[in-house]
């Protein structure tokens, strides 16, 4: 009954998008948008709940923003990372607090900080742009290559059991028998000066990773630093993926279609991936959200612990460890740069938290209900 | 006829849903006798589960009973028991009144000893004086179910005990205040078809030693046929006819009540083949105007669509709510 | 009973493999560090070439895998691994700083547990109104807010504008030490002053925190006493005639089971916490140790210490298996 819902600009906006994915869809694999109908449909009907929801509907303006700043931040800056104003005006004492301008008499101009400066006259809003580009390519290098590490290991372990399975799982123990965080540590602090010989004997890489972090020539003696931290992430995020996929694994292969497309003599890595994987996805994309948060969070925690990203990169959590010598006075080096922390994790975490209610049929009724009943509270006037 | 214990007058339950107003149950009135076993048959999804829980109000969020008075003649007078407030029918649930639910595996709490829940369904109606008492007394309830070894067996966790087993358990749960009226509400489903025989055998021993009159519900004919005094077909949260064992199996009036019969083996009569009833149940949040069986009713007529036929009386307690009568 | 008690073998004896890798991975990481810092410890690029020598010998550096891999563990084991930073054995630096880590950590779960339970219920049985709104967004807030951060806003209100708090060094032990846990030692033997000097000196760091835990302990309070109360077996509990706080009781029961192994998880993030919140308000524990030793390269404590937070954090979860298994019967088979 379709027709009961009064649909909304956001409502039409996600039966464009669910249309333009298919169509987009329908580019690789021909008619694609017609067989799936239902699938379509189910989509728009999860897009109408989210619509619904107003912290997810915060979560996602949060997120996108955060995606925008990410790609685009550095050009946005007004100023680059590495532009030291300390070193043209030396009678002006830094960290400037928000709102000050100061005359550069070398370049003949004058720079304002809207959300004042660090210790070397270094404008911290350019300085936070460029933060969210190191934050936001962080943050996906290591879901990209940590969650499938994970998922592909506990895929396996799950679906061939045995021997495999016992080997893949105790390793995963091994690793989740650390704090987290205390094990990202360990590993940030041994690895960089490898990771940096690494990095500059493969120039392929050495260029790829400046271009990612839209970082100068000059900065190519911190790479070693910046890959530590998504190294030591990648290491720790993958053994929780791997032992929920495992989990799940575990329970679908007992299902009837599974063991009837084995019948049919498909080969393991085709169940694998063609049909387990699409129906246990669901709830580790929620995780995936969430972790997005998550590895923000845990990036600011290394780099305010002085791991990591190192100056004159721009990176949020870096700017508050050089700041607190300067705390309480310059509270405007913890605070702006922490709230950026936040509010991105807290974008992630609504989002995710919006998908879990939409993904749980139990949930996802509670909240069509609602739109019901507001439907009928108008109606009644 | 013996004098009835129970008066169901129209029963209404409705589901306030995310999809929309589910009448579960609409205006469904039939009257027990003391000492009967009185049978509630219909297929999933009919509302005879419904219409067990709502006698003693167990309907939680998002449903809700909307009308009806269910009135209950106990020694002690005669009372509405959906009028009384939250601790009157606590009291008498369990009590008076006790159930016997489908699924044994899920009804006991996993984390407590079965003597446990024995006792506590003691306690909490003052039969005994503490759970420690209460688990003493278990052990003769045990028995009294049929589970060997009771001594040790009250001590055991559910998930040590096997379905049948469990199913006595709750059983024992619900005889042990010796209630006037038990409802069991699909109690052999869950259960291997070796065990159904007995614990129906048993929930009818335990009827006649205690004096009890039995609800039960079922979707099994087999099983009404056997137990039952008098039965009441359900249809689409309404009654379709109600009569004794001999009346509904030998001269079934109503069209539903007639297909079902055909739909299974017949115990009474012998049937050539079985016959599928075409359509399928329709669905409760916008059921069907007039009659909710017309639209597969092969003798539907213009005023089944129009008109909500009436309970009618044909024969001596022979009651059917149809108007081809 | 008897169930009880093997398992409590098997988990213990499933308890040493997990410990073997823990041990493996900690000289996985003490095994790739570059083979210089010899150099850096002997005193830097100054260094004699004996010096270096020295330390090389010293540490087993020029040794094949499994020499150096048993020179740890061994050394670890008997503590005869000696700081080039502190000259000191590195267990001995890392046992004085122990009870400040532990002690923070104890005082974060208390905060957790005191707010985090009551919220959960109370959002529970208030369910899908605004008290529910308001614990769901805090949970959130709670999971989004970088521990670093609070701590500063934190201090910025508490230290600096109100001097609410104090930041300077640790308090005294009482006297006479059991756990050697000041906290809980001198409330154990009376000491009462020296225990206020120690919550006036914690609590700060350990609401900072706690504050991820207490959402996320809500949260997942809420669900599971939801999850427990749909249970089939309280609706026969209900058809039983017991009264609704009882019925309570068999649904907090029920709803215990997970909620421990949550608390169980918290009590691992909490330590991993730690090195941020010791940063944060100066407080001179395992956590800030940590950080030191990664400022001077000083590799045996680092590693040290990693092998240390793990141990405590197994010994955790083997602590939450033992508790699941005498809340849940199941779980004993």
């Amino acid at each position: 009954m379709q027709e009961e819902y009064k649909k909304g600009i956001l409502d039409r906006l996600a039966d464009k998008f669910v249309y333009a994915l298919g169509s987009f869809i329908s580019l690789f694999k021909k008619g694609w948008k017609e067989k799936n109908k239902s699938k379509m449909e189910e989509w728009r009907l999860m897009l109408y709940a989210l619509n619904r929801s107003p912290p997810a509907l915060i979560g996602l303006v949060l997120v996108i923003g955060f995606i925008f700043l990410g790609i685009f931040g550095p050009h946005l800056a007004p100023w680059k990372y590495n532009y030291f104003p300390s070193l043209e005006n030396w009678t002006v004492q830094y960290p400037a607090p928000p709102g000050t301008s100061v005359y550069l008499p070398y370049s003949h101009k004058t720079i304002t900080y809207p959300l004042g400066s660090d210790n070397y006259g270094r404008d911290l809003l350019s300085m936070l742009l460029h933060g969210a580009r190191t934050s936001f390519v962080i943050s996906i290098i290591v879901i990209f290559l940590g969650v499938p590490l994970g998922i592909i290991l506990g895929l396996i372990a799950g679906y061939h059991g045995g021997k495999i399975d016992e080997l893949i799982m105790r390793i995963t123990d091994m690793f989740l028998a650390f704090p987290a965080l205390i094990l990202a540590i360990a590993l940030s602090a041994v690895l960089p000066q490898r990771l940096q010989m690494f990095v500059q004997s493969h120039v392929v890489l050495e260029k790829l990773t400046l271009l990612l972090f839209a970082l100068d020539r000059r900065e190519v003696g911190n790479l070693g630093n910046l890959l530590s931290v998504i190294f030591a992430m990648i290491i720790v995020w993958w053994p929780a993926y791997a032992r929920i996929t495992r989990g799940s694994t575990l329970t679908e292969k007992e299902k009837l279609y599974i063991e009837a497309a084995r019948a049919i003599g498909l080969s393991s890595r085709t169940i694998m991936f063609k049909h387990i994987l699409p129906n246990i996805i669901g709830p580790i994309l929620v995780y995936i959200t969430l972790d997005f948060g998550g590895v923000i969070l845990m990036e600011a925690g290394l780099s305010f612990l002085g791991l990591g990203a190192t100056p004159p990169i721009a990176d949020w959590g870096r700017i508050v460890y050089d700041g607190i010598q300067y705390f309480p006075r310059a509270w405007w080096l913890i605070f702006y740069p922490g709230l950026l922390v936040m509010l991105v994790a807290l974008g992630w975490n609504l989002l995710g938290d919006g998908f879990r209610d939409i993904l749980d049929p139990k949930t996802r009724r509670s909240i069509e209900f609602k739109v019901k009943k507001s439907e009928e509270a108008e109606s009644n006037v | 006829m013996s004098e009835p214990i129970l008066e169901v007058r129209n029963l209404t339950v409705h589901f306030y849903t995310y999809a929309g107003i589910v009448k579960a149950i609409e205006d469904v009135s039939f009257d027990v006798y003391k000492g009967e076993t009185f049978a509630l048959v219909g297929e999933t999804g009919c509302g005879k589960s419904v219409t067990s829980r709502a006698l003693t109000q167990l309907i939680e969020s998002p449903g809700r009973i909307v009308r009806g008075s269910v009135i209950y003649h106990s020694d002690k007078g005669s009372v509405d028991l959906l009028k009384l407030n939250e601790e009157e029918i606590r009291e008498i649930r369990g009590s008076e009144i006790a159930y016997i639910f489908q699924d044994p595996h899920s009804s006991l709490d996993p984390l407590y000893t079965v003597g446990y829940q024995i006792a506590e369904g003691m306690e909490v109606h003052g039969r005994v004086k503490s759970i420690k008492e209460g688990i003493q007394k278990a052990v003769d309830i045990l028995r009294s179910v049929l589970i060997p070894d009771p001594e040790s067996r009250v001590k055991n966790y559910p998930h040590e005990l096997s379905g049948g087993m469990k199913q006595r358990v709750v059983i024992g749960t619900g005889i042990a205040n010796s209630p006037k009226i038990l409802i069991a509400d699909e109690p052999t489903t869950a259960l291997d078809v070796t065990v159904q025989a007995q614990i129906l055998e048993l929930i009818d021993d335990l009827r006649k030693k205690y004096n009890a009159t039995v609800i039960l519900i079922t979707h099994n004919l087999g099983v009404v046929a056997e137990t039952a005094d008098r039965v009441a077909v359900m249809y689409a949260g309404k009654i379709a006819e109600i009569g004794s064992v001999e009346q509904i199996f030998k001269n079934p009036l109503h069209p539903y009540t007639k297909g079902l019969l055909k739909a299974v083996p017949n115990p009474m009569t012998k049937v050539e083949r079985l016959d599928a009833i075409p359509g399928t149940v329709p669905n409760l949040i916008t059921p069907p105007g007039g009659c909710r069986f017309h639209p597969r009713c092969p003798f539907a007529m213009e005023i089944c669509k129009k008109k909500v036929p009436e309970l009618k009386e044909i024969e001596d307690g022979h009651f059917v709510a149809c108007h081809l009568y | 009973m008897a169930n009880l008690k093997k398992f409590l073998v098997r988990r213990l004896l499933t308890f040493i493999p997990t410990l073997i890798g823990v041990t493996l991975i900690v000289f996985v990481i003490a095994y790739v560090i570059p083979a210089n810092p010899a150099k850096a410890w002997a005193g830097g690029e100054k260094a004699s070439e004996e010096a270096v020598k020295q330390i090389i010998a010293e540490y087993h550096l020029d040794q094949p895998w499994y020499d150096q891999y048993w020179f740890l563990i061994s050394g670890l084991a008997t503590n005869s691994i000696i700081d080039p930073r502190t000259s000191n054995p590195v267990m001995g630096d890392i046992s004085e700083r122990f009870p400040v880590t532990f002690q923070l950590a104890i005082i974060a779960f208390v905060f957790i547990l005191l707010l985090g339970l009551p919220l959960g219920l109370v959002s529970a049985l208030k369910r899908n109104t605004w008290v529910d709104t308001i614990v769901r967004i805090f949970a959130l807030i709670g999971v989004s807010t970088p521990i670093f951060w609070l701590g500063y806003l934190l201090l910025y209100i508490f230290f600096v504008k109100y001097r609410i708090t104090d930041l300077a060094g640790v308090p005294p032990s009482p006297p006479t030490q059991i756990f050697h846990v000041p906290i809980i030692d001198s409330l154990l033997t009376g000491h009462f002053t020296i225990f206020k000097q120690h919550f006036a000196r914690f609590w700060l760091p350990g609401f900072t925190l706690g504050f991820a835990g207490m959402g996320v302990l809500a949260r997942f309070v809420r669900n599971s006493f939801l999850e427990a109360i749909s249970g089939d077996y309280i609706e026969f509990l209900k058809a039983k005639g017991v009264p609704k706080l009882k019925v309570y009781r068999h649904a907090l029961k029920n709803a215990l089971v997970p909620i421990v192994t949550v608390l169980g998880l918290q009590f691992g993030s909490l330590l991993g916490g730690t090195p941020i919140t010791e940063t944060v308000f100066s407080l001179p524990g395992m956590g800030s140790y940590a950080i030191d030793a990664i400022r001077n390269l000083d590799f045996p404590a680092i590693i040290a210490i990693t092998f240390i937070y793990a141990i405590i954090f197994v010994t955790t979860n083997l602590i939450v298996d033992i508790l699941y298994a005498v809340i849940d019967p199941r779980v004993r088979y």
